[in-house]
């Protein structure tokens, strides 16, 4: 047991410790990429022109090699956890403006015309109404941007000894302790698998909206039995005409 | 003036609807007025064309006219979701533009197609939307959309579900609910009973008269629908394809007049048997002679024309037809069904021909508010009837759709659905019409004409269509109809 679980002193951390340490350096991007994402999102879905540039700016961003982004960034911010944080927050950024622009786009143009007639300024509907109703699609990008970021986070190893579970992997190479490897392979992809089963959990909480599994769907079905709804009544529109929405601030 | 949204919600509704209605003979003043309105949207579409409408206060008006005509934009330049490329919009003679745009659209109830409600939210919640933003507390809003909830005939177990958790029709239902949340004077409804199936769309187009009639909104209505739109309209607005305004006029005047083919078209082929149910039945001739209680001496009660007798219960409910020679006692166990019986003056002479078209014998059967048997009648007296309704109106032919034209409001409630709803066929202002009495003393002026025009022009037809002169219906120029 000892032989996967006895850390190498260099790595300057226990295996409880190298966990936190991962998903600490995993974790705060996407946060980050969150909290940043909001308002460019906000912004894109306020002027529509903006996102085909913004989207080419962070696809771009993606295209390039983490490592390139590291060894830049030594130079700035040195041997530190921010080093591998940086290029993670701007990955998470990339996966979560499409998902939020998308997202809030798929709001049905009903629901926003509704919000619109009601007195909503674009703001408010978009924090109080089509943020909300995106939230499904937030949370698929950020349930991707949590996973890749923890895999992300081992190639730190190379610039130095912020890789957490990655500077692991790299010790058991140099000290050909094969054990190691695989304490550190499979504790990152449990992690990732624990992280990924979390933010599904969380996204129950947030949408007791939504129809969750069978049994709910089920129960959707009934009550919408109970008047004598048919096929025609739940169908949307045969009539597809929802003009585009005009903005009246003129 | 009543368009005020402050001054709606001081005043009563009913003192509201029986100013509107006894002062002006043929509409209320206007509320909206749509004023050389165009739209031409940036691809060179022409939507709506120098469209001129004035939209009156306290009732329904709708927009009707085929897919892409324009009627929906016309009715998103009300709340300025659309802005006009020319002319302009007064909301109570101010001109909308001027107006901050949140609070314009907050004083207008707004209800779609596909109810479009906010699906993250409980049904109470998005009921409780608009008045969120005007600032109520949680309390009061929540307290206020459980009324709306009893309103609009939703069961107040639905308050905590979330939308996808309700039919079709119970969504649309919130979403007439969360429109009406604020109290606003002006709602506005986009083919709102469109994407329901037809037997749920007849309850709703019932809630809404019935939610109409004690409210008293002014109500723009949008639909593809010409039966909906005769159904709901007090004013009509068909609109033809590149949103030019065909004709506007009453339910009955349109039927009766359609302004040229297009229109006529768009109405169908029965417009005439339609147009029956702007027709009352009140002064219909029925007779007792052929009904009798069951186990009675029939004795001289058959009727050479009819070789039935009606078989009532003792109270007077009837039971069904019983065969009869002159001379010979029915079988009162053996009896043909009856049918559905009419409503005597409150239902239309088209209910009654329909009854009669249907019954076993030809004849129809009247009853009273109570189900009681008020007579039996026949096609013939029916068509009798209609010819003479017919050639009363006949005398105003410069005036359609006037008061002294426009039978009280005969159409008041041919729903046979709501009887306790339809026992008031007249208009509820009429009730109100001491409360105010400078409206009163206006209101006179129509009156009087009717009263030396009526008994002139149409000597023969006191009964089916011509409302005594003094008969507040009469008065009330385009009724706000209870149920139809
Ligand atoms: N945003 C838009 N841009 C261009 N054309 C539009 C737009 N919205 C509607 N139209 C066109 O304007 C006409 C009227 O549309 P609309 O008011 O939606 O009709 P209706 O509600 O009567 O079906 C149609 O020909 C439609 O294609
Ligand atoms: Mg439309």
């Amino acid at each position: 047991m000892s032989a996967y679980f006895d850390i190498p002193s260099d790595l300057q951390h226990s295996y409880l410790g190298l966990i936190a340490l991962h998903l600490q350096e995993a974790l705060l991007p996407v946060l980050f990429g969150l909290l940043i994402a909001l308002p460019i999102a906000l912004v894109c879905a306020r002027f529509g022109w903006l996102y085909p540039p913004v989207l080419w700016v962070t696809t771009v961003l993606y295209a390039i090699p983490s490592l390139a982004f590291f060894v830049v960034l030594l130079d700035y911010t040195g041997d530190s956890t921010t080093t591998v944080e940086i290029p993670l927050t701007v990955y998470s950024l990339v996966l979560l403006v499409p998902a939020i622009v998308e997202g809030t786009r798929a709001v049905s143009p009903d629901t926003v015309a509704a919000a619109t007639a009601m007195g909503f300024g674009s703001l408010r509907r978009f924090v109080q109404v089509e943020l909300p109703i995106a939230v499904p699609a937030i949370m698929a990008g950020l349930r991707l941007a949590a996973v890749s970021s923890i895999s992300l986070v081992s190639v730190g190893a190379i610039i130095g000894n912020e890789g957490a579970l990655g500077n692991l992997l790299h010790d058991g190479q140099i000290y050909h302790r094969n054990p190691l490897i695989v304490t550190s392979v499979v504790t990152t992809a449990l992690l990732a698998i624990v992280v990924d089963g979390l933010l599904v959990g969380l996204q129950v909480l947030l949408t007791p909206w939504q129809p969750h599994g069978r049994r709910a769907a089920r129960r959707a079905r009934t009550a919408a039995a109970v008047e004598p709804a048919t096929e025609a009544e739940l169908r949307p529109g045969q009539e597809a005409d929802a003009p585009v929405l005009e903005d009246a601030a003129r | 003036m009543a368009g005020n949204p402050d001054a709606h919600a001081l005043s009563s509704p009913r003192a509201k609807l029986a100013r509107n209605d006894l002062s002006t003979p043929r509409r209320g003043p206007t509320l909206i007025r749509i004023e050389s309105v165009t739209k031409r949207y940036a691809d060179g579409t022409v939507a709506v064309d120098d469209l001129t409408l004035d939209i009156p206060d306290g009732s329904i008006t709708v927009l009707v006219g085929p897919s892409g005509c324009g009627k929906t934009t016309t009715l998103r330049m009300i709340n300025r979701m659309i802005e006009p490329t020319g002319g302009r919009i007064l909301l109570d003679g101010q001109d909308i533009h001027q107006q901050p745009v949140n609070a314009l659209r907050r004083s207008m109830g707004y209800v779609i197609q596909n109810a479009g409600l906010f699906q993250h939210r409980t049904i109470v919640d998005n009921i409780a939307t608009v008045p969120r933003m005007l600032g109520w507390d949680r309390g009061r809003a929540r307290k206020r959309a459980m009324e709306l909830m009893e309103r609009v005939g939703l069961d107040a177990g639905l308050a905590k579900r979330y939308p996808y958790q309700l039919s079709g029709g119970q969504q649309q239902r919130v979403g007439v609910a969360r429109a009406l949340a604020a109290d606003p004077p002006v709602l506005l409804m986009d083919e709102p009973f469109s994407a329901v199936d037809p037997i749920v769309r007849k309850g709703l187009q019932a809630e809404l008269l019935r939610i109409q009639a004690e409210l008293g909104k002014t109500i723009v209505f949008v639909t593809h629908d010409i039966d909906e739109a005769i159904k709901l309209g007090n004013m009509i607005a068909v609109m033809r394809t590149g949103g030019h305004l065909a004709q506007f006029a009453p339910p009955d005047e349109l039927l009766s007049a359609p302004a040229d083919a297009f229109v006529e078209d768009f109405l169908g082929t029965d417009r005439g048997i339609r147009r029956l149910s702007f027709f009352t039945s009140a002064g219909l001739d029925v007779t007792t002679e052929p009904v009798v209680t069951t186990g009675a001496d029939a004795a001289g009660h058959v009727l050479p024309e009819l070789p039935f007798l009606l078989v009532t219960d003792a109270d007077g409910k009837p039971l069904g037809w019983a065969r009869a020679e002159q001379g010979e006692q029915p079988d009162y166990a053996d009896l043909l069904p009856h049918g559905r019986p009419f409503v005597l003056g409150r239902e239309s002479l088209r209910d009654a021909l329909d009854c009669a078209v249907l019954s076993p014998t030809g004849w129809a059967v009247a009853v009273d508010g109570t189900g009681r048997v008020a007579g039996v009648t026949s096609q013939e007296t029916i068509a009798t009837a209609i010819r003479e309704a017919h050639a009363a109106r006949k005398t105003k032919p410069a005036e359609p759709g006037s008061a002294a034209a426009d039978p009280a409001n005969p159409a008041a409630a041919e729903d046979p659905v709501n009887p306790a709803e339809a026992a008031d066929p007249a208009n509820p202002a009429a009730a109100e019409d001491p409360v105010n009495p400078a409206d009163a003393a206006d209101a006179e002026a129509p009156a009087d004409t009717a009263a030396t025009e009526t008994p002139a022009d149409t000597p023969a037809a006191p009964g089916p269509d011509a409302p005594g002169p003094d008969t507040p219906d009469g008065d009330a120029g385009h009724p706000v109809r209870a149920t139809r």
